[in-house]
């Protein structure tokens, strides 16, 4: 997938809009969100949702789910395998 | 180790670090922070019950087992997560205004307007080279490091590795829109922050602050800057 820091934007490798990634707590961490028992998803105590872990999922499986369900939270590491950098799409 | 209230709290952090993060991979920090506040507390009940003693005659046998400092802490963890919760969804989100239309529809709606410049920083830039295939002339735009400083065979650099400033806005103003009891010394969190500051650095990129948290001293908004830390996106 390709991410673009400059507009928070998430598309798939063949550039299909995932999603704009949105959240206004800055300071909010990873390590700060709760745990979720036997997944990698993690809850946020501030907006009571699930976060969803995209670092194992491919292209075709996360658009799928913001497909069924455009709200759903993601953490994207822009450090992460899966992940491209990109400033142009 | 947790049970010896000679511990250095000043150093503990050092000894145990690793220790915390085993017993709680995913909670880091306030796993930290609730241990601190723990061994804090049982040192202070130790000071408390030792005060005046001359501890060179006092054998001081700690009772608490690890399960049970380990509960105290996983309490903690709790009350401290419970906190900054409540604290986080206390703050109220200051929105912007970006053009002129924007920014007369607040004031005619009874808000204040903080009116600022809209100054990009020099700090904030992303590079990119452009090179040119010398069989098919397509030309492409490199912008991952990896691309920009290695060279492909069979191509021409037309443009190496050149900074600019990547965001664009409506217009070269914005404001803050200020409710009318916003009370000074009130920490807000600034949505559309106008400022350009730092947020994030990759490899040779650097990237602006969306939102940060801040303090309305009655003029203008002091940004916290220890209030962001981004080593990801999430949203």
């Amino acid at each position: 997938m390709q991410f673009n820091p400059i507009t928070n934007t998430l598309y798939t490798d063949d550039n299909r809009f995932i999603k704009k990634m949105y959240c206004p707590y800055t300071s909010l961490k990873w390590s700060d969100l709760s745990s979720i028992e036997g997944s990698m998803d993690r809850y946020c105590d501030i907006c009571e949702n699930s976060v969803v872990e995209t670092d194992n999922l491919d292209d075709e499986a996360l658009w799928k789910l913001l497909q069924d369900k455009p709200k759903t939270c993601l953490k994207v590491d822009w450090q992460q395998a899966n992940v491209r950098i990109v400033h142009h799409v | 180790m947790y049970k010896r209230y000679d511990v250095n709290i000043e150093t503990a952090s050092e000894k145990y670090r690793a220790n915390i993060r085993k017993m709680f991979p995913q909670k880091e920090d306030i796993a930290l922070e609730a241990y601190y506040n723990v061994l804090n507390e049982r040192s202070h009940t130790f000071s408390q019950l030792t005060n005046g003693l001359d501890l060179k005659h006092v054998l001081v046998k700690d009772t608490l087992s690890d399960d049970a400092f380990e509960a105290m802490v996983e309490d903690e963890i709790d009350r401290i997560k419970e906190e900054k919760k409540r604290y986080k969804s206390s703050m109220r989100l200051i929105k912007t205004a970006r053009n002129l239309d924007e920014i007369n529809l607040a004031v005619e709606y009874g808000y204040k307007v903080l009116m600022m410049k809209v100054e990009p920083s020099d700090k904030i830039k992303v590079m990119y080279s452009l090179e040119q295939d010398l069989e098919t002339g397509e030309i492409s735009l490199l912008q991952d490091s990896w691309e920009i400083y290695s060279h492909s065979e069979n191509t021409k650099r037309l443009i190496d590795k050149m900074y600019y400033y990547p965001y664009q806005f409506p217009s070269p103003f914005a404001a803050y829109i200020i409710p009318s009891d916003l009370k000074v010394g009130e920490r807000v969190i600034l949505d559309d922050l106008i400022e350009d500051i730092v947020g994030a650095s990759h490899k040779m990129h650097t990237y602006r602050l969306d939102s940060a948290e801040a303090i309305w001293n009655g003029e203008r908004f002091d940004i916290d800057h220890n209030s962001y830390s981004v080593d990801c996106s999430i949203g």
